[in-house]
């Protein structure tokens, strides 16, 4: 029996570990928000799991066991309320992760009689206040789907920052907002790229109803983390040609895996500039497997440029302190 | 004391003892006779290795990590050429008497820049062969008895000739960015002949192949989208509807796509005619 407790209380303590920080900072224009509600709702937005307050400095601190998660942020100041989402909704936390938060200001929405069987959304796509053109409006059945198929979406907004939306089946719908600078529609955000949350989603749309919305979008931008929180390790190199000169416009990524790409990695820098440096930030001590490579997410193409750190056979490179002077070698794959 | 041994028992799975050998190729070596490998070869992306007529590369099983497959394996990152004949062909087996899979890991050519196998045999593996990233040729080889006879991902490779047998899958790719021709192979008694798990996108021809005899021929990866193609293969039946039943795909699950495998071989090719390319496409 005393040893029966032992072992509940060495699982409770195992499953103690295993949660994981989201640490971010709430933010309004350029400054920072103390006192915004951080609220964590599951994958489907229908409960709140956890809500936190930011401090005097705006970042805020979460502890999550693994699952998928919605971050949303409020806050009213001066009779104005404020609402912001994270651009990672809905995101799957098996690591610890830094995810900042940009307030918009809360804009109403209207209703009005149509003569059809349908719901029809005119809505009204902002950045900074002002009219956004060629932007498209994405409607999604669950949150889960947001980064795959929509249900439906529309043509991008004119020059009014206006779309329409008609013929929609009532129910209950995510709407989101995009542009892509590269005139996709389709594929992950990259920074400088914009996106918006309808602020009341997830929203029921009812037959032989109108609905004139606004919805205001932000850039996404690479998350800047604080030194503080980036992490408590630094490892510094250089992305090299097979001639020794500095490439830019690579990544360098850091897995905790040998089989690297068979999970998220760890850290990965910021894409390298002319002088070819890049800065890896690790969460704690231990055995990284680091390289670079020219393309984000998914498997490495043929031409990418390519790289992983030779020091060790399997690439692996231990980590206890800072580490700097490390070269990559990059080449194209299979060319 | 008693506290203190039983904390360290259930602590036993997080813990790691041992370390798993590691003997790195940095140059050119031949290989010749029996060679055994006790834990990790890595052949550098400096190194080059060249295995001659008639070698035996014995995998000593041992599993460390305790995940139930053997942690003996051969990893390229530079050259491989494997030259067996036909009378004299290179083995990479395990050291145990009786062969079954996983008793050692794989040969494994990932980023290396150029493989080629040719009168190999590779049995009781994970995987026998594995490419990936890699221009590679695999000719007249033999896998039997593996998890994974020959295993590929974006590669660009041309495998022709060879006899897979007794695996759970023949051939198990995620094609990838991969690009290249699987012809004249025979690949029979599997559990499934040919595993297309995802991301295949008919780059890869499958033509002149016999697939005949499997659990499954060919069975679609549960992810894969794209409908896929394998035309001109011989699946050791003469009719349309008695081929279908061999092959796990939109016939017999609606969420799967689609194998076209018209028009089909009635006749095994393999008995008659093999032509393949001397070094590649």
């Amino acid at each position: 029996m005393r040893y029966l407790k032992l072992i509940l209380l060495f699982f409770w303590l195992i499953q103690e570990v295993y949660c994981y920080e989201i640490k971010g900072r709430v933010m309004l224009g350029d400054r920072p928000v103390s006192g915004a509600n951080v609220k964590v709702y599951e994958e489907n937005y229908k409960d709140i799991i956890k809500e936190t307050q930011t401090d005097k400095e705006g970042y805020y601190l979460l502890e999550l066991d693994e699952g998928i998660y919605n971050l949303v942020s409020e806050f009213e100041e001066k009779g104005k309320i404020y609402k912001g989402f994270s651009g990672k909704n809905p995101f799957f936390v098996n690591e610890s992760y830094y995810v900042g938060i940009k307030l918009l200001p809360l804009y109403r929405y209207k209703v009005q009689k149509n003569k059809t069987k349908s719901a029809i959304i005119v809505g009204t796509v902002l950045f900074n206040g002002k009219p956004l053109e060629g932007a498209t409006a994405f409607l999604y059945l669950s949150m889960k789907d947001i980064k795959g198929m929509p249900y439906l979406y529309s043509q991008p907004t004119d020059k009014n920052g206006k779309f329409i939306l008609k013929n929609i089946i009532p129910g209950e719908y995510f709407v989101v907002v995009r542009k892509k600078n590269n005139g996709s529609l389709f594929g992950p955000l990259e920074e400088g790229d914009y996106m918006g949350f309808f602020q009341y989603n997830p929203f029921n749309f009812e037959m032989n109803k109108t609905y004139k919305i606004v919805i205001p979008t932000f850039k996404k931008i690479q998350d800047e983390m604080p030194l503080h929180l980036k992490g408590q390790y630094k490892i510094k190199g250089i992305a090299v040609d097979e001639g020794g000169r500095p490439v830019s416009g690579v990544y360098a990524f850091a897995y905790k895996n040998k089989e690297l790409g068979h999970e998220r990695p760890v850290s990965i820098s910021k894409k390298t500039g002319n002088d070819g440096v890049f800065e890896l930030y690790l969460p704690s001590s231990g055995k990284y497997y680091i390289g670079v490579r020219e393309f984000y997410g998914g498997t490495p193409v043929q031409g990418e440029r390519y790289g992983l750190y030779e020091e060790s056979f399997d690439h692996h490179i231990i980590v206890d302190k800072d580490i700097e002077n490390i070269k990559i070698v990059v080449k194209k794959i299979l060319q | 004391m008693k506290f203190l041994i039983f904390l360290i028992f259930l602590l036993f799975p997080y813990l790691s003892f041992a370390q798993i050998p590691v003997k790195e190729i940095k140059n050119e070596e031949v290989w010749q006779g029996k060679i055994f490998i006790d834990g990790i070869v890595a052949v550098r992306n400096s190194g080059k290795l060249i295995i001659k007529e008639g070698t035996e590369v014995i995998f000593k099983t041992i599993d460390i990590d305790d995940d139930g497959i053997g942690d003996s394996e051969l990893y390229v990152e530079g050259e491989i050429y494997v030259y067996g004949t036909e009378n004299f062909p290179v083995i990479f087996t395990s050291d145990k008497p009786v062969k079954e899979p996983s008793q050692w890991k794989y040969v494994m050519v990932n980023h290396a820049k150029y493989a080629y196998f040719e009168h190999a045999i590779f049995e009781s593996a994970f995987s026998g062969l594995q490419i990936h990233f890699t221009k590679g040729v695999v000719k007249n080889c033999i896998f039997r008895s593996n998890v994974d006879g020959f295993r590929f991902s974006t590669a660009n490779i041309y495998v022709c000739n060879n006899i897979m047998t007794k695996n759970k899958h023949g051939i198990r790719y995620e094609e990838r960015d991969s690009k290249g021709i699987i012809e004249y192979n025979h690949i029979f008694d599997n559990e499934i002949g040919i595993f297309p798990v995802t991301a295949c996108y008919n780059m890869v021809i499958f033509q002149y192949n016999a697939i005949e005899k499997n659990g499954y021929n060919i069975k679609v990866g549960y992810e894969q989208k794209k409908d896929l193609t394998f035309k001109n293969n011989y699946f050791g039946m003469v009719f349309e509807r008695d081929i279908k039943k061999t092959i796990y795909d939109k016939n017999h699950d609606k969420h799967l796509p689609k194998v076209n495998f018209k028009p089909f071989l009635k006749k095994n090719i393999l008995r008659s005619r093999i032509k393949c390319l001397e070094n590649g496409y």
